[in-house]
C-alpha cells in the first residue's frame, strides 16, 4: 500500500458527512440472492469467455461483453455467435457471494456423498443377501442329494 | 419507526430506540464493520454494540439537520472499526503485512503531533473539497476504497466492473487526489 493510499484512507475519518449520505451500501444489502444467483451464473459465463483470449473483450465501465471486430467480421464464423451479455451489479458483497457460492457447492457435495452411501449401502444388503441365498440353496442341495444309508 | 421516531426514543433515553435502532440498522453497521475488520465475528459484534453506545451517549453533540442518522451511524461504525483493528493488531500481536494495520499505524502516528494535527486539517478540507467535486460514479468507488475499505473484489462485484477496472479507475483518481491534496500552492 503506498503513501497515498494511507494518507486517502486516515483523511476519509474525518470526511463531511453529508457527502456520506449517498445509500450505496443500503443498496448492497437490498439486492435479493435470486438476482445475484442469476448474475453470478451470468458471471461465470462471463469468465468463461474472459479466459479466451482475443475472442472478446470487456468493456469494464459499463460492464457488458461485447464481440470485437475480427469476431463480428466473419473470423469465427464457424463460431456459435455470443449473446450481448450485461453484467449487471451484484447484489451482494463479495463475501456474501463467496459464502452462498460456498454454501452451494456444500450442499451439492454432501447430496452427492449421501447418494453414494446409500447406494453402496443398498449394494452391499443386496450383494450380501444373494451370497446368503447362494449358500442356502448349495446347503440344501447338497442335504436334498444325502440318501438315507440304512 | 422513522428516523426521527429513533432519534426522539434515544433523546429521551428509552430502550426502545436502540431495540429500533439494532434492528434497522444492524446489518448495515455489521456489513460496513465487517468489510474492515474481516471475519472477527466477535470483534465485529462488539464494534457494532460500541456504535451503538456511542450514539446514546453522544446524540444530544449530533446535528441531525446536517446529516441523517445513517450517516453519523456509518461514520462512527467506520472509525470504532479501524480502532479495533488497531486493538486486534496489539491484541493478536501478529507480524502481518497487511493494508489496514498499516493504515492503524498510521492512524496513531499522524495522531501524535501538533504540527501533524494541523496539516492534517488542513488536508481534510482539500479532501472534502476534492470528493465533493467528484462525479457521482467516482465518488462512489473513491468512498468504498478509502471509507469502507473495500477490497478491488468487492467493488468491483457490487459495480459490476472487473477488478481491473476498478484497479485502474482507482489508481487515476489516487493521482488525482495526490494532485489535489499535495500541490504546492496549498
Amino acid at each position: 500500500m503506498d503513501q497515498t493510499d494511507e494518507m486517502l484512507m486516515d483523511l476519509m475519518g474525518g470526511l463531511e458527512p453529508a457527502l456520506l449520505e449517498d445509500d450505496h451500501l443500503e443498496a448492497d444489502l437490498k439486492r435479493g440472492r435470486v438476482t445475484w444467483l442469476t448474475t453470478f451464473i451470468r458471471e461465470r459465463n462471463w469468465r468463461k469467455d474472459a479466459g479466451e483470449p482475443a475472442q472478446c473483450e470487456c468493456v469494464g465501465e459499463e460492464g457488458m461483453m461485447r464481440m470485437t471486430g475480427a469476431e463480428k467480421k466473419g473470423q469465427g464464423k464457424k463460431k456459435k455467435k455470443r449473446r450481448v451479455l450485461p453484467i449487471e451489479k451484484l447484489p451482494l458483497s463479495y463475501e456474501w457471494g463467496e459464502a452462498i457460492r460456498t454454501d452451494m457447492g456444500k450442499r451439492f457435495h454432501n447430496s452427492m456423498r449421501n447418494m453414494k452411501r446409500r447406494a453402496a449401502a443398498l449394494w452391499g444388503f443386496v450383494s450380501g443377501a444373494l451370497t446368503m441365498a447362494v449358500i442356502a440353496l448349495s446347503f440344501f442341495a447338497i442335504m436334498g442329494r444325502k440318501k438315507p444309508t440304512a | 419507526m422513522t428516523e426521527e421516531d429513533i432519534i426522539e426514543l434515544i433523546k429521551s433515553q428509552e430502550n426502545a430506540g436502540m431495540e429500533a435502532l439494532a434492528e434497522k440498522y444492524g446489518k448495515l453497521l455489521s456489513y460496513i464493520i465487517s468489510g474492515i475488520l474481516g471475519k472477527r465475528p466477535d470483534d465485529i459484534e462488539e464494534c457494532v454494540n460500541d456504535t451503538y453506545l456511542k450514539i446514546w451517549r453522544n446524540v444530544e453533540k449530533f446535528d441531525f439537520a446536517r446529516a441523517s442518522l445513517t450517516t453519523y451511524l456509518k461514520v462512527i461504525a467506520r472509525n470504532t472499526a479501524i480502532n479495533r483493528l488497531r486493538d486486534v493488531r496489539r491484541r493478536e500481536e501478529l507480524c502481518v503485512e497487511g493494508e489496514f494495520f498499516e493504515l492503524a499505524d498510521s492512524c496513531a502516528d499522524t495522531a501524535a503531533d501538533v504540527e501533524g494535527e494541523l496539516l492534517k486539517k488542513e488536508r481534510m478540507g482539500q479532501l472534502n473539497e476534492f470528493v465533493r467535486a467528484l462525479p457521482k460514479k467516482e465518488r462512489e468507488l473513491m468512498l468504498r476504497r478509502y471509507f469502507y475499505l473495500q477490497s478491488s473484489r468487492q467493488i468491483a462485484f457490487a459495480l459490476g466492473m472487473t477488478v481491473n477496472a476498478v484497479d485502474t479507475k482507482l489508481s487515476r483518481l489516487r493521482g488525482k487526489a495526490r494532485a489535489a491534496l499535495l500541490s504546492p500552492d496549498t
